[in-house]
C-alpha cells in the first residue's frame, strides 16, 4: 500500500445546503414554494444597489440577472420579481425576429413595464413593434439613438403605428438625439397619457415648420414629473434652441400646469480659473466650456420653471451636489418673476457633511466667472465656495420670494 | 443670506438633513415670531428641533404628492 494516497476531488455541494436537507443532490432552496423564492429574489434585487436614493432614476442592478442563471426555478422566480420588466432589444446586426422573442420568454406571461427602442437601428424595429403589440398596456418607452435619415421609414413602419397607439405614462429619451427634421418622430407618439418625462443626456431641437410654431403644440400636456440630466456640452444648434426659452421648452412643453416634480442634473461642472490655464492666451467667450454650458443650462432651466411651472411645482431636486465650485446665480435674483406658489420641498445632495459646517457667511469668492487679466496669476485670487451661497440662490429663486 | 438680500425669509419652515439609511434630523422655524438681528447683524429666529421620525414624516408627506404618480 502506498503511503501517499491521491486525494479524490470532493463532490460539489449546492449553495447553503446541509447534509440533512439534501435529497438526491437537490438544493433545499429549490424545494421552497415559488412565493418564497420570489421574496428571496426581491432581496437579491436590493443587493449592490445604493440605498441612498435621491433620484427617481435608479440604476439597473445586475444581481437579478446573475441570480437567474442558477436554476430554472430561480429563473422563474426572478421573472416574477421583474427580471424582464424592462427590456431593450439588443443592438446586434442580426435582425431580431418575433420567434426569437417567443423562445426567450418561453410562453410564460409577465408584466412588461418599459421597452427600449433604438431609433438608430432599423433591425430592431420589427421586434419592438411585435413586443408593443403583445403588451398593449405598456407603460413606458425608452428611446435611444437617433432616427437620422430614416424618419419617414420609421413613421410608415409597423412600429410607427404602434407609437401612435401608445397608452403609457412614461417616456424617456436616453442618449437620444433629434434634429429639427427628426423631432416629428416624437410628436408622432401618442402622448395623451404621458405624465413622466425623463430627458437623459439627450438633444432635442424643435421643428421649425410654421405649423408647429404657430400652433405651439404642447409635447406633454399632462406632464407632472420631469427629470432632466444634461450633457457636458451640447450641439451648437441644440444650444441655441435650449437657451432660447421661447423655443425649446416653451414650444415643446409650453405651459405645464401640472408639473409638480422637477429633478435636475446639469451634466457639467463649472471650472475655476486655475483649471482653465489654456484660456490665458485665447478668447473663449470668457468662460471655460464646462462653465459656459453649466451656466446656460442652469439659467435656462430656472427661466423655464419660473415662467411655466410657478403655479404647480412642488418639488425641486438639485442632483448636482454641493461640492462646488458653483455658478453665481445672484443675477437671477433681480428678475420680477412671481414665486413658486406650491413649492413644498427643495432637495440638495451633499456627499460630505463638512461642506455644510464650513460656513463662510456671504463669501463666495471664486474664479468661476473670472477672466485672465494681464499680469495676474491664479494664485493671487481667492477660492471660497460656500455651499450655503448656492443653497441661498435656490431658496430665493424657488421658495422664498413671497 | 436670503434674509439680508430680500429682507424676508418667506414661508420656509423646515430645514432637514439626512437620508433614508442613516435617518433625518432638522429644525422647524416658528413662523409666528419675527426675525430679529443680533449684535453682529445676523438674523436670528425662534425654532424647535425636529426628531428623526417627524423629519421623515415631513419629507414623505411633502414628496408624496408628486411621487405617487
Amino acid at each position: 500500500m502506498s503511503s501517499k494516497r491521491a486525494l479524490r476531488p470532493r463532490k460539489a455541494q449546492a449553495i447553503a445546503s446541509s447534509s440533512n436537507a439534501k435529497v438526491n443532490d437537490e438544493c433545499w432552496l429549490l424545494r421552497l414554494p415559488p412565493e418564497i423564492l420570489v421574496l428571496i429574489t426581491q432581496f437579491v434585487v436590493a443587493l449592490n444597489t445604493s440605498p441612498y436614493h435621491l433620484s427617481r432614476l435608479h440604476s439597473e442592478p445586475n444581481s437579478l440577472f446573475n441570480f437567474s442563471l442558477c436554476n430554472k426555478a430561480i429563473r422563474d422566480a426572478c421573472r416574477s420579481a421583474g427580471l424582464f420588466s424592462q427590456l431593450t432589444a439588443p443592438s446586434e446586426t442580426k435582425k431580431c425576429l418575433p420567434t426569437d422573442f417567443e423562445k426567450l420568454v418561453g410562453g410564460i406571461p409577465w408584466n412588461l413595464a418599459s421597452l427600449g427602442v433604438d431609433l438608430s437601428n432599423p433591425e430592431v424595429w420589427e421586434i419592438c413593434a411585435h413586443i408593443m403589440g403583445m403588451f398593449p398596456d405598456l407603460d413606458g418607452l425608452v428611446l435611444l439613438g437617433s432616427p437620422q435619415k430614416r424618419k419617414m421609414r420609421f413613421l410608415s413602419s409597423d412600429i410607427g403605428s404602434k407609437f401612435a397607439a401608445f397608452k403609457g405614462t412614461s417616456v424617456t429619451l436616453k442618449r437620444a438625439r433629434f434634429t429639427k427634421y427628426q423631432s416629428p418622430v416624437l410628436f408622432h407618439l401618442n402622448r395623451s397619457n404621458v405624465s413622466t418625462f425623463n430627458f437623459i443626456q439627450s438633444e432635442f431641437v424643435c421643428p421649425r415648420p410654421r405649423d408647429f410654431w404657430d400652433r405651439k403644440e404642447t409635447l406633454f400636456p399632462k406632464l407632472q414629473v420631469f427629470v432632466f440630466s444634461g450633457l457636458r456640452k451640447f450641439d451648437r444648434f441644440f444650444l441655441n434652441e435650449f437657451f432660447d426659452r421661447e423655443n425649446l421648452f416653451a414650444s415643446l412643453f409650453g405651459n405645464a400646469p401640472n408639473l409638480k416634480y422637477f429633478e435636475f442634473t446639469s451634466g457639467s461642472t463649472p471650472r475655476l480659473l486655475k483649471d482653465r490655464e489654456w484660456e490665458r492666451h485665447g478668447w473663449v467667450a470668457g468662460y471655460a466650456f464646462d462653465t459656459y454650458w453649466n451656466m446656460r443650462t442652469r439659467d435656462s432651466v430656472f427661466t423655464y420653471l419660473q415662467r411655466f411651472a410657478r403655479n404647480s411645482l412642488e418639488v425641486f431636486v438639485d442632483a448636482d451636489g454641493l461640492s462646488g465650485p458653483f455658478q453665481d446665480h445672484c443675477s437671477l435674483l433681480d428678475t420680477n418673476e412671481p414665486p413658486f406658489k406650491e413649492m413644498k420641498l427643495l432637495v440638495f445632495r451633499c456627499e460630505n457633511p463638512e461642506i455644510l459646517t464650513s460656513y463662510e457667511r456671504n463669501h463666495h469668492d471664486c474664479t468661476v466667472g473670472r477672466f485672465f487679466n494681464e499680469g495676474e496669476t491664479v494664485y493671487d485670487l481667492r477660492e471660497t465656495h460656500s455651499a450655503w451661497y448656492h443653497v441661498k440662490a435656490h431658496v430665493t429663486i424657488n421658495g422664498s420670494r413671497i | 443670506m436670503t434674509y439680508r438680500r430680500l429682507g424676508k425669509l418667506g414661508t420656509i419652515q423646515y430645514f432637514i438633513v439626512g437620508n433614508d439609511v442613516d435617518g433625518y434630523c432638522g429644525i422647524e422655524r416658528d413662523l409666528s415670531c419675527e426675525i430679529k438681528m443680533d449684535e453682529w447683524e445676523r438674523p436670528i429666529w425662534k425654532y424647535i428641533v425636529v426628531d428623526s421620525r417627524e423629519s421623515r414624516r415631513i419629507i414623505t408627506e411633502r414628496i408624496a404628492g408628486s411621487m405617487k404618480l
